[in-house]
């Protein structure tokens, strides 16, 4: 007998984030840190 | 009365740009004056180093080096420059004296801070300590000596680093900024439209509060 569980589609649960909706306030760059890396 | 307009700032404490760029937001939301908009501000958590090791013994410097393979006279001279800015923002930055840490639970802290409305008196009192004063933001003895500094109650502070309480916060406000395509920090979000990247200087912040509370006044004419 086949598992049927095993490839039904998954439940995705509705997305709890705000969307990526940002308009820069200037495009002029700024010294950030990403990672181990910060502009110096 | 209008609502205040918010400011997310996604940071970490382990952020040279972060405190710089507090203090520069600090200036600008000042220089709006009395009758400026009112404004409410907000931090959220980003962990820029997660595999940094919680016990590192070591310097940033050391950290950098090693990490990075750069000469240390190489790191020291980069370090050397941030310096120099901070100082332009009234901040005395101490390379040599930084315990480079994992800041997961400092993060944690922040948010328990934030429950009882201590939130921007602590990320104040921590980058302060991790910059100014050499101390240590992981450790738990240290970060409820923190708290208590600022108001917070001790054995409340210390059961919710010790439980993990606010993990999932932290983690929320990651997968917030992830989001929202954020990469570095410091990352302003004001009114949850407009996004600052960087340390920018204090008239950025100004002028755009001051867009924002334009755009305001127009939606309500």
């Amino acid at each position: 007998m086949s598992d049927d569980t095993a490839t039904a589609a998954p439940t995705i649960a509705a997305p709890v984030m705000k969307p990526l909706l940002l308009t820069l306030a200037t495009d002029a760059a700024a010294p950030v840190c990403e990672g181990d890396s910060c502009s110096f | 009365m209008s609502e205040p307009i918010k400011i997310d700032i996604w940071s970490d404490i382990a952020c040279p740009w972060c405190y710089i760029g507090k203090r520069n937001l600090e200036g600008g939301i000042a220089a709006l004056g009395a009758d400026g908009p009112d404004v409410e501000v907000e931090y959220h958590s980003f962990e820029l180093s997660p595999d940094t090791p919680a016990d590192f013994v070591g310097s940033t410097t050391e950290y950098l080096a090693n990490a990075k393979g750069m000469p240390v006279e190489q790191v020291e001279a980069m370090l050397e420059h941030v310096t120099g800015i901070a100082a332009k923002a009234g901040l005395d930055y101490h390379f040599d004296e930084v315990k480079h840490t994992k800041t997961l639970k400092a993060h944690e802290l922040l948010h328990f801070a934030k429950a009882d409305g201590k939130q921007l008196e602590l990320t104040e009192r921590l980058l302060k300590a991790y910059f100014e004063e050499g101390g240590y933001v992981n450790r738990t003895d240290d970060l409820v000596g923190y708290a208590v500094e600022v108001g917070l109650d001790a054995d409340a502070a210390r059961a919710a680093l010790e439980n993990d309480s606010f993990a999932a916060d932290v983690q929320a406000d990651i997968d917030q900024a992830r989001a929202y395509g954020i990469n570095g920090v410091p990352f302003f979000v004001i009114d949850g439209k407009y996004g600052v990247s960087g340390a920018q200087p204090s008239e950025v912040f100004t002028q755009a509060i001051q867009q924002v509370a334009g755009e305001r006044e127009q939606v309500g004419a």
